[in-house]
C-alpha cells in the first residue's frame, strides 16, 4: 500500500482486506471486489464516499466484457488519482447475476437487467463526474446503473428513467439496448440491426416544460461557423441564460468498436491520431504509453525527450489558437490577426519537423520515427532555422516569436475593453470545479493547481527530468511571485485566457530547456528495436494505463490486449468528457433566485464556450 | 448539346490536372467566349460564399479550415468566404465521414440551399478513410450523394490545398462547369 492512498484509508485497510483483493503494479493499485453482490453495492459506495471526501479525483470508468474471459461477467474498473501519490487507485467491480428472486418483478425492466447480470450501483450520487461515464456504459454495453439505498429500492427504482433521456452517444437512428461494444459481435452483424431498424416517429414533444414565460432557444447541432457538432438549448427569461442543456454524441463514430475489431496493438497509434484533431500527438502518445507499459517496452532516452518536444510544441499551436480565437470572438481584430499568423508558423515549424502540420505519423510504440526525407539531426540550431524558415524570416528564433506572442498576450489582458468582457463572465467556481471532477487547464484556471499529469503522474520527459517538473508546477509559480504577477485562478474567462498565455510561456520554458540539452544526430535510435516481440511476450487479458498531459488536459488510455496480439478493449478518456459538465455550470447563475446578478447572458456564451474550447469528437468517439 | 464534363468522380488532383494552373485562364476565356452553343450556365462569379458542415470530423479539416481565414491565407481577398447559412452558400464545404447521429441535420443543411453543391474536404469525407466499416457511420442520402461536386483529398488537406481547390471550383463555377443537381436550364 501506497503512503497516500494509506492516509487516504486510515487504519480501515484491514477492514477493506476482508473484502478485497490489492493487486501492485507499475503505475497502479488494485482493488479487486470481493464475492457477493449486494454486499459490494455497500462497500463500493462505501469506497466511493472515502475517495470524494479525500479529494481523489475520478479519471475514468471502463466497462469491458469479460463475459468470456477467466471471470465470466461484465467488470467496471473505477479509476481514481489523488494530487498527491503517482500511483493510481483502480477499483475493480465484477458485475454479477442477480438470482435473489424475492425483491423483482419479472415483467419489470429492471429485473431483466438484476438477473442478466447487467446492473451495478450507481456512484454519480457522490461523484458528478460518473454520470457522463454511466451513461456512456448504458449506451454502449446497455448495463445500467442503479441508485441504491438499500436492496429494497432495487426493485421499485427505475434505472432507466434517468439514463435514456435523448440517447448520450447512440441518438434516434440506433435501435435501443444496442450494445455495441459487447465482445464477439462483429461490425456486420451490428450495422445491419441498425440499419434494419427504423426510430418511430415521436410527435414533436412539449419543450414549454421549463418556467412560465421562459423561452427554449435551441442551437445547433450545426452551428455557424467552423465548429464541431454539438446541441445547445438555452432556457431564457429575460436577458440571462437560466439553464443550459448540452447534448452531444452527434459525432460517434464508434472508435472504441474500431479499436477492438480492425487494429492490432501495434497499429493502434492510427486511429489514436484521428479521435480529435487538435490533440492527435498527446493522444497518440497516450496510446503508446498504454502499449509501453503493457509490454514493458523501454523506449529510448532521446525519443522520449523527442516526444516531450513534440508534446510542448502540439501545446503551443493550440493555446495560440484559442488565444487568438478568443481575442476573434471578442472582436479584437489586431490581435487575433497577430496571433493566428504566430500560429500558422507554429503549424509551419511542426510540418518542417515531422513532415504533418498536426504532428501526426511520427509515433509509434517504442520511439518515434521519421519519414526519411526528413532532417534527422535536431538541436536547437536546426529549431531556430525552422522557425526562421517557416515566418519567412520574421522571426530569427523561436524565442523571439515566444516574446512576440508575450506582448501580444500583456496587450490583450490590459485592454479596457476586453477586461469588461472577460472579467466575472463564465465563472467556474473552484467548489463546482472540485465536485464536477473538471480537470486540466479549466482546473486550473478555477484554481486547483495541482490537477496537473505532468506533476501528480510524471510521465515520459517529466519523469526524467524533475527539473521540468518545477518549471509547469503552477504552486510553485504562484508561491515564488509577487502579488503583480499572481495568476487570477477565479475561474472566469479571463482566469482562463490568463492560463493560456502562462502555459505558452512555460512551454517556451520547456522547449528552451529541452534543446538546451537534446541534439539529436542521424546515427540516434529512436525506436525501440524489440517492440513487436515484447508486445507478443506481454500478457494477456492484462491491463495497462497510458496517460499524457495534453494542453486540454490528461488524456488516459485503458488497454487490453488478447491472445492474438489484437486489441481487447482500448478504452479513451478525453479531457473534454470530464469538462464538458463543467461548462454549463460555468454558464448557468451561481444563485437562481439572483440570475440577473450572478449569471451570464447570451452573447457571452460563445465567449465562455470558446475559453473551455472542448473537443466534441474526443467527449463522442 | 455537348455532355457537360461532370466533375462528380474526380478528386482534386483530377482537377488540377484537367486545368493546370497556368493554363486556367485561358481555359476559362475560351469557355467564356462566344460560340455557337449556348453557354452553360454560371453559377459562380468572381466569388464563392462557402458553408462549413461538420459530419463527424476528428475537428482536423475544422481548425485548416479556420487557418482559410487567418491573415497568412486570407481567403476573403480571393472572394472565398465562410458564410454562416447554407442560405447565402454556394458550396458547402462537408467534413467527417458522415455519422448517423448526424444524418437528419446535415440532411435539413444541404436542403436549404438554393442549389445543393457539397465539395468534401479530407479523406475521411471521401472514403471514410480510417473509419471505414464503423457501425456509427451511415451512407449519405442520395439528394447529398448527387450534390458533391469536389473532393479535396487529405488527412487533413493543408489550408494551401483547400484554398486551390476553392479557387479552381470558383473558376469552373464561372464557367457553369459542376452545377451540382441543379434543374437544368434547358
Amino acid at each position: 500500500m501506497n503512503p497516500c492512498w494509506e492516509d487516504v484509508f486510515h487504519n480501515d485497510i484491514g477492514r477493506w482486506e476482508e473484502r478485497y483483493r490489492w493487486e501492485f503494479n507499475q503505475d497502479h493499485l488494485v482493488l479487486k471486489s470481493g464475492e457477493s453482490l449486494l454486499a459490494d453495492y455497500r462497500y463500493l459506495h462505501e469506497i466511493c464516499q472515502l475517495l470524494q471526501q479525500q479529494a481523489a479525483y475520478l479519471v475514468t470508468i471502463v466497462a469491458n466484457d469479460e463475459r468470456r474471459l477467466e471471470d465470466e461477467c461484465f467488470k467496471l474498473y473505477y479509476i481514481f488519482s489523488h494530487e498527491a501519490e503517482d500511483h493510481f487507485l483502480i477499483l475493480e467491480y465484477a458485475l454479477q447475476k442477480h438470482n435473489s428472486a424475492k425483491n423483482l418483478h419479472p415483467e419489470h425492466l429492471l429485473s431483466r437487467y438484476l438477473l442478466d447480470g447487467r446492473a451495478y450501483p450507481s456512484i454519480r450520487d457522490m461523484i458528478a463526474a460518473a454520470r457522463s461515464f454511466e451513461r456512456e456504459i448504458f449506451d454502449l454495453f446497455d448495463l445500467a446503473s442503479v441508485a441504491v439505498d438499500g436492496s429494497e429500492a432495487l426493485a421499485s427504482a427505475d434505472p432507466l428513467s434517468e439514463l435514456t433521456p435523448g440517447g448520450f452517444l447512440l441518438h434516434d437512428p440506433y435501435p435501443p439496448r444496442l450494445a455495441p461494444l459487447e465482445t464477439g459481435r462483429k461490425l456486420e452483424d451490428i450495422r445491419k440491426e441498425i440499419e434494419r431498424y427504423t426510430a418511430p416517429t415521436i410527435a414533436a414533444s412539449d419543450t414549454s416544460n421549463g418556467k412560465p414565460h421562459e423561452v427554449l432557444l435551441s442551437v445547433g447541432p450545426i452551428h455557424a461557423g467552423i465548429i464541431e457538432a454539438g446541441r445547445f438549448s438555452f432556457h431564457i427569461a429575460g436577458e440571462t441564460v437560466d439553464d443550459l442543456d448540452i447534448q452531444l454524441g452527434f459525432k460517434h463514430k464508434g472508435i472504441e468498436k474500431l479499436f477492438q475489431t480492425k487494429f492490432s496493438v501495434l497499429d493502434g497509434w492510427q486511429l489514436a491520431e484521428r479521435i480529435s484533431g487538435d490533440s492527435s500527438f498527446s493522444h497518440s502518445l497516450a496510446y503508446c504509453h498504454a502499449v509501453e507499459a503493457l509490454a514493458r517496452v523501454d523506449v529510448p532516452t532521446k525519443a522520449t525527450w523527442l516526444r516531450g518536444l513534440i508534446l510542448e510544441l502540439e501545446r503551443l499551436y493550440n493555446h495560440v489558437a484559442d488565444s487568438a480565437a478568443l481575442a476573434h470572438d471578442v472582436a479584437f481584430n489586431l490581435i487575433s490577426s497577430e496571433m493566428a499568423v504566430i500560429r500558422e508558423y507554429l503549424v509551419r515549424l511542426n510540418a518542417e519537423l515531422t513532415g504533418h502540420r498536426l504532428l501526426r505519423g511520427v509515433i509509434r510504440p517504442g520511439g518515434i520515427i521519421f519519414p526519411p526525407d526528413q532532417v534527422k539531426a535536431i538541436d536547437s540550431m536546426t529549431i531556430d532555422r525552422m522557425i526562421h524558415q517557416a515566418s519567412r524570416k520574421r522571426f530569427g528564433t523561436l524565442k523571439d516569436l515566444g516574446e512576440t506572442f508575450h506582448e501580444l498576450g500583456e496587450l490583450l489582458l490590459r485592454t479596457p475593453a476586453f477586461r469588461d468582457r472577460a472579467l466575472n463572465t463564465g465563472t467556474l467556481t473552484r467548489s463546482q470545479a472540485l465536485a464536477s471532477g473538471t480537470t486540466g487547464l479549466i482546473a486550473r484556471a478555477s484554481g486547483m493547481e495541482q490537477r496537473d499529469f505532468r506533476i501528480s503522474h510524471p510521465f515520459g520527459i517529466y519523469k526524467l527530468e524533475p527539473k521540468l517538473q518545477e518549471m509547469v508546477d503552477l504552486r510553485a509559480h504562484v508561491q515564488h511571485n509577487q502579488a503583480s504577477k499572481k495568476l487570477r485562478m477565479s475561474g472566469d474567462v479571463f482566469s482562463r485566457l490568463e492560463m493560456r498565455l502562462h502555459e505558452v510561456d512555460t512551454s517556451f520554458q520547456v522547449i528552451q530547456h529541452i534543446l538546451q540539452t537534446l541534439a539529436i544526430t542521424p546515427a540516434d535510435t529512436l525506436l525501440a528495436p524489440d517492440t513487436k516481440e515484447a508486445i507478443r511476450r506481454a500478457e494477456n487479458f492484462e491491463f495497462a494505463l497510458g496517460y499524457v498531459e495534453s494542453w486540454r488536459g490528461d488524456i488516459v488510455y485503458w488497454l487490453m490486449k488478447d491472445r492474438f496480439n489484437k486489441i481487447f478493449r482500448c478504452k479513451v478518456r478525453d479531457p473534454s468528457f470530464l469538462n464538458w459538465p463543467a461548462l454549463r455550470l460555468a454558464v448557468i447563475p451561481d444563485d437562481p433566485t439572483q440570475p440577473d446578478a450572478t449569471g451570464n447572458i447570451l452573447p457571452d456564451f460563445p465567449v465562455i464556450n470558446k475559453s473551455f474550447n472542448l473537443s466534441y469528437s474526443g467527449h463522442d468517439l | 448539346m455537348a455532355k457537360q464534363t461532370t466533375l462528380r468522380d474526380l478528386t482534386f488532383r483530377h482537377i488540377l490536372k484537367m486545368f493546370p494552373r497556368n493554363q486556367l485562364h485561358t481555359i476559362t476565356q475560351e469557355e467564356q467566349a462566344p460560340t455557337q452553343q449556348k453557354p452553360s450556365r454560371a453559377w459562380s462569379g468572381r466569388s464563392l460564399w462557402v458553408r462549413h458542415l461538420d459530419c463527424g470530423s476528428c475537428n482536423g479539416c475544422e481548425l485548416e479550415l479556420n487557418a482559410l481565414e487567418n491573415p497568412v491565407y486570407d481567403a476573403q481577398h480571393l472572394g472565398i468566404e465562410i458564410k454562416s447559412s447554407p442560405r447565402h452558400a454556394d458550396v458547402i464545404a462537408m467534413t467527417g465521414p458522415f455519422t448517423r447521429n448526424l444524418v437528419e441535420a446535415a440532411q435539413l443543411t444541404v436542403g436549404a440551399m438554393p442549389v445543393p453543391r457539397v465539395v468534401l474536404i479530407g479523406d475521411c469525407a471521401i472514403n471514410r478513410c480510417i473509419y471505414q466499416g464503423s457501425y456509427a457511420l451511415a451512407e449519405r442520402p442520395p439528394e447529398i450523394e448527387q450534390a458533391i461536386i469536389a473532393e479535396v483529398p487529405g488527412c487533413p488537406p493543408t489550408p494551401q490545398q483547400i484554398l486551390d481547390a476553392l479557387c479552381q471550383l470558383k473558376l469552373l463555377g464561372s464557367t457553369g462547369h459542376s452545377q451540382g443537381n441543379a434543374p437544368s436550364s434547358e
